[in-house]
Formats: structure tokens, sequence, C-alpha cells
């Protein structure tokens, strides 16, 4: 009988352990993603861009979006293609880029923080030690530095940017 | 049980559980106030329903040939309205005010005033004066005595058909300029059909001043017309479905509110507290908080919840051509305009959180005879701190920018922005700087010694509609906590959030130690009473 017991324990704390942790909300998603994930603010990024340090920038907004207005140097890598682009090689060459390593610096933004903060915490999950997401994103760089901005109105137009709206996958 | 381990079971309940039910009933209880919560006004969320059918009056039934015309009609019957209008902020665009710090009355309004939107309405006539209550407002000859002037339709038409056209300084569409978009009013349709002003009358101007929805406020704009709870308790078309007048409370065409861009004194303000008390919380902790926070600041977390509202606005970027020498717009990833030539650049925002500034209901602001004594210049200044008893936390959409300024003068510059043709000197047609500022200045009579430059300026507008649902207002961590919100506001002590290391560790030494102290000397009772039981 008291091995019975024991069994039934065991195997109800294993399948506890195996359950998905459930959201009520996507900003608790965000919030239980900003417990693994470091930020930097925007004028923490100002005095990095300034500076010697090697550091990778991705916004992970639309492309559609991205050319709208970006922050200088940043690279787009939707957040549904970041976990799959992230490691190629082959899309780093294409882009003309040396592929950040696991220990080195990357610093996502989005709009707001809240798809940076969950792809942060995706590329920290596949091992990246030193990812980052910038706190209030594009639109806090913006509004902090209206005059450090680009953006590249030609690739909406036909100019090369992707037909399709790139927010699935691989 | 024996005796000896009844009197231990008492002696635990006198060292633990008592000061531990102590501690909780104060917590538990203090500040709960349940039956003394004051009722709200429901009066002021009454129906309008009009007592009177306009459609059957002759004298709205005749043929009108011009806006005036139909004022004539209205005016007969209602005596004595045109002069109460005559006599608002909204006919005069300025009032007489005595703002501290400046000596004797000032007369301020949209009139004179200069802001970091178009830099003012005055010399821009044809555009601005679009918004004022009148007709024909084109230059400086407008005729502020006459009655027939008084545009009564564009607050009272029931139709949503009256507009007045663009560019024509407040007058509907004639048959000459008529156009799809501002077609000739029906005037009769329109006259037949009036009553008290609506959210799309008021709305018509409030929601989109500055030249597009949502561009100046971004607490006020289109949206509000049919919005969800979630973006306005009381607007919203699910629930009270409240109108503007319905708080902006009205006694002979004087409405009650203050839009602090252009107004100065701490009068003649429309207020939570007139229907919600100064009492509105079941918790007197809550209720306290009010007389240092206003309602706007926990209830109101964050504004333009819908669209984009503008928070800088650049003009040193204006005047850009394209390859054809013509004028060209740009727009961000949320369709808004990020460039125009005429007007620069933009940072649109949505879902902003705003900053906090304390606030009596005075205000100063830069006047027309001001020279720039600091950068960035403060259009308006928000007059307020702890120390002052009547000055209240409160919400603010700060509109920063660059505009234009006379580097001799050291003074802003009013630009000459509209005209209809190229040729005129607006820098809308001819994008000449120089020219506009001259012409400009002129205008409103204040020299400019021809050379300019572009300086960073502040406009402060506190945000007090888009109020959120109750179970939406800010928890006491968003303020009270290291980073929180107020982190801004330096002048106080703010439990939560400001803290020196003696005093939190000091203190928690001193709980460690009354505990240790307590139960050490309970420890002692209940042994001491063994030893002298053993004896």
């Amino acid at each position: 009988m008291r091995k019975i017991a024991l069994v039934i324990t065991v195997f109800a704390l294993f399948s506890g352990c195996n359950r998905v942790k459930q959201f009520a909300t996507p900003e608790q998603m965000v919030e239980q993603a900003l417990k693994i994930v470091k930020t930097i603010s925007v004028d923490e990024l100002n005095k990095l861009m300034d500076s010697e340090e090697i550091y990778t920038l991705i916004d992970v907004r639309q492309k559609s979006e991205h050319y709208h207005g970006f922050i200088p140097g940043s690279l787009v890598i939707p957040r549904g293609s970041i976990e799959f682009l992230i490691g190629k090689e082959k899309f780093w060459e294409e882009e003309g880029l040396y592929m950040p390593l696991k220990d080195e610096k990357i610093i996502l933004y989005c709009r707001k923080g809240n798809r940076g903060s969950m792809a942060a915490s995706s590329l920290v999950q596949l091992g990246y030690k030193n990812v980052f997401t910038l706190d209030g994103g594009w639109k806090k760089w913006e509004l902090t530095y209206p005059d450090l901005t680009d953006k590249n109105l030609d690739m909406l137009s036909g100019g090369g940017a992707e037909a399709h709206d790139d927010g699935g996958g691989c | 049980m024996n005796s000896r381990g009844k009197s231990f079971l008492v002696s635990l309940l006198v060292v633990f559980i008592l000061p531990a039910l102590v501690i909780y009933v104060i917590f538990s209880f203090y500040g709960k106030r349940p039956d003394q919560r004051a009722e709200v006004h429901v009066e002021f969320s009454a129906d309008h329903v009009a007592s009177t059918d306009h459609s059957e009056f002759e004298i709205l039934q005749k043929e009108f040939n011009a806006p005036q015309e139909v004022t004539e009609a209205c005016i007969s019957c209602h005596t004595g309205r045109d002069d109460e209008i005559m006599a608002s902020a909204h006919w005069k665009w300025e009032r007489e005010v005595e703002i501290p710090g400046r000596e004797g009355k000032v007369s301020i309004g949209k009139k004179n005033l200069i802001n970091n939107f178009c830099t003012g309405a005055a010399g821009n006539n044809g555009s601005c004066m679009r918004c004022h209550i009148g007709f024909g407002w084109k230059d400086k000859s407008f005729d502020f005595t006459d009655s027939r002037n008084v545009d009564c339709l564009v607050c009272h038409d029931q139709t949503e058909t009256y507009l007045k056209k663009k560019g024509e300084a407040g007058m509907p569409a004639t048959p000459e300029n008529a156009s799809l978009q501002f077609p000739v009013p029906n005037y009769n349709y329109v006259a037949q059909n009036v009553g008290l002003p609506k959210k799309h009358n008021c709305g018509i101007c409030h929601f989109y001043g500055g030249g597009g929805n949502n561009v100046k406020h971004g607490d006020l704009e289109e949206a509000l017309l049919s919005c969800s709870y979630e973006v306005d308790v009381h607007m919203s078309s699910d629930s009270l479905d409240m109108n503007c007048i319905d708080c902006h409370k009205t006694e002979k065409h004087n409405i009650t509110g203050k839009l602090y861009s252009v107004s100065s004194e701490n009068k003649n303000r429309a207020t939570c507290a007139s229907c919600h008390t100064d009492r509105p919380h079941m918790d007197r902790i809550l209720d306290e908080h009010c007389f240092k926070v206003a309602c706007q600041t926990c209830h109101i977390p964050k504004y333009a919840k819908v669209n984009s509202t503008k928070m800088w606005w650049d003009w040193s970027k204006a005047g850009q051509l394209d390859e054809h020498d013509q004028s060209y717009a740009e727009t961000d990833a949320d369709g808004n305009h990020n460039y125009l030539s005429i007007k620069g650049s933009f940072v649109w925002d949505d879902n902003v959180i705003p900053e906090y500034y304390w606030f009596n209901g005075t205000a100063d602001h830069y006047l027309n005879s001001d020279t720039i004594s600091e950068v960035p210049v403060k259009i308006n200044t928000l007059f307020g701190s702890y120390e002052d008893p009547t000055s209240k936390i409160w919400p603010v959409k700060v509109h920063r920018g660059k505009q234009i300024y006379d580097t001799e003068n050291n003074t802003l510059i009013n630009l000459k922005l509209f005209a209809k043709n190229e040729g005129e000197g607006a820098f809308w047609k001819d994008f000449d700087y120089d020219t506009a500022a001259y012409l400009g200045m002129k205008y409103n009579e204040r020299p400019y010694s021809g050379s300019y430059d572009f300086i960073a300026s502040e406009a402060y507008w506190p945000i007090n509609h888009m109020v959120s649902p109750k179970e939406a207002t800010l928890t006491c961590t968003e303020c009270h906590s290291r980073d929180g919100r107020l982190s801004g506001l330096d002048d106080f002590y703010l439990p939560g959030r400001d803290y020196a290391s003696i005093v939190e560790y000091g203190g928690i030494g001193f709980i460690l130690l009354s505990l240790l102290g307590v139960i050490s000397h309970g420890i002692m009772r209940i042994a001491s009473r063994r030893k002298i039981r053993s004896y």
C-alpha cells in the first residue's frame, strides 16, 4: 500500500512539472520574459553607440514598420524569424555583417518594448548570454533622440523590400 | 491538560498571538469607511430632449442666402443670446487675467498667444479662424460687435451636415467655392434641427486643433465620438455616452472648463468633484490622496489610447522639396505624418504615459511682449509645488519641438503660414522662412530683425479626458516605488520611493530588536514560571 502511494505521489509531482505555463494576458508573458532578459535604456544605448564596444542592434518589428523609421545601425529581423536567422551564417553573409557569437552583446528593440522582450527571451533560451531589450523601444528612442533616426522609404515602395509580410517563422 | 500546560498556552497567546491579532485588526480595518461614501450627482448625465420642434417655425422655412441670415432668425426669438456669446472667450479668443509674477492684468487667448504647433493663429486667419464661432474673421477688420457674425449653427447643429469650409476664415461654402467635401449647407434643414451641443459640435474644433485629429490634446480626439468603456468611462457609447456639456456645465453661454494652453486663472473650471465629490472612495487612505493628487493622476494612467498624438514638432526641418520642387509628405509605420514639407518633422505616440507636475490651476504663458529667458522656451508654465496647499500632482502631456525665433531680438516668431496663393509670402506656399517671419511679425505688430534660427520649446497640456475604468487605475506601486511614475517630482518625501540607508536598516533593526525583546521576555517568563512552580 505504501509503495502504491509513493508511486502515485512521484507521478503527480512529475506530471505537474511537465505542465505548460499558462498566462492570462500577453502582458504577463512579457513580464515573465523580462525576468530572464536584461534591459538597456535609450541613454545607455546612445552611449554604447558612441563607444568602441562591439554590439549587434536588431529591430524585431516587421520590415513594413522598420523602414518608416529606425535606429541608425540597426538590422531588421522580424520577431517571427529571429530564432531561425540569428545563428544562420548564410543570412549574415548576405547582410554583409558579422554573425554575433553567443556571448556577445545583442540588443533587440521593437515599437514599445513588448515584442523585443519576448524575442530576447527566445534568444536567452537559445543560449545567448548577453541579450538586452531596449526599454521603451523605438518610440522611446524617437522621442528622446528625434535627430538620431533613419528611414528608408525606398524599401517600402518595391525597392528591395519583400512584398510579403514575413511574420511567421522560417 | 494540566494547569502547567494551560499556563504555557496562555503565555504563548499573550506573547505571540495577541500582538499579531492587534496588528491584523489595525491593518484590516483602518481606512475602511463603507457607509460614509458620498453619492455621485447623477443629474449631470441627464438626457437632453429637445422641447421645441424648430421645423414648425415659419422664420426657419424661408430661403436663406447667407449664414448670417440664419443667425438673424435665431436671435429674433432667442433675444440676448448673441450678447452672451459675444461676452465669451469662444467669441473673443482672449480674456483679461491676472498672472502670478506679472504686474496688472494682461489680455491673453488664442487671439494673441504663441504656441509650438503652428506658432499662432493671428495672421493665419483664413486657416485658423475656421474654428472661431463667427463668420469671416479673415483679418483685423472683423467686426466683433456685429451679432450677425455669430455662428449659432456650428455649436447647435444636430444634423452633422453643417461644415465650415477650409481656408475661408469660418465661412461655410458658397455656390462659388463649394466642393464635394464642403457643399453649401442646407440652411433650412440645419436650422430646423438644432439642439444642445453634442460631441461632434465641440469635437469639430477641439478634436482637430493643430491641423489633424488628436494633434494637440492627446486626450481629446474623434475616437471619443464612439469609444469603448476602456477608452473613456464617461463618453463610451456602451455606457453613459455623456456629452461634453454634461461636465462642462454652461450658463448663459459661459462654458465651464479651462484649457491651460490659453488660460491662466483658477476660475470657471470643470472638476471631477462637481459630480464625484471630494470623498469619492470607500477608503479613507485613498480619499486622503485627493488632498495632493488630482483624480486624473490615478484614473487616467495613459492618454491617446486609440489614435496617436503629436509629441514632437521640429520646424527646422520644414521646407525640403522633392526633385520636382514640390512639397511632399512621409508617414511613420502607424500612418501618421512624420514629415511634411510645409510643417517639418514630427514624432507621434499612442498609449502615452503622462509626465507628472504639481499644478494649482494657474499658469503663465510666453507673451508676445516677452523675450526668451530659458531654453527650452516654456510656451506655458503650470504653477504649483508640494509646499503650495492648493497644488496637486497632475498628469500632463508635454509637447516639445523646435520653432523659429528672432536671434537678434531674442523672441519667438509668429509665422505667416497660410495664404490662398503663391507669391503672398506664406510659408506653406512659398517656403521662404524670412518672408513668412517678416509678414507674421508685421501682422502681430512685433519687431523682426531679419535674423532667425530655431530653438527648443515645450508646451504643457494637463490631461483630463479618457478616464479609465476603476480596474485600470494606477496601482500603489506604480508611484510608491523607486523608479515609479513620480520619480521626477523630488520636492517631497514619498513612501516607497524615497529612502536613506541608515533609516531603512535602522528601522528594520529596531523591529528585529523589538521582536527579539518580546520573544526573550516571553521565554524568560515561561522559564521563570516553571522554576517557581518546581520549587
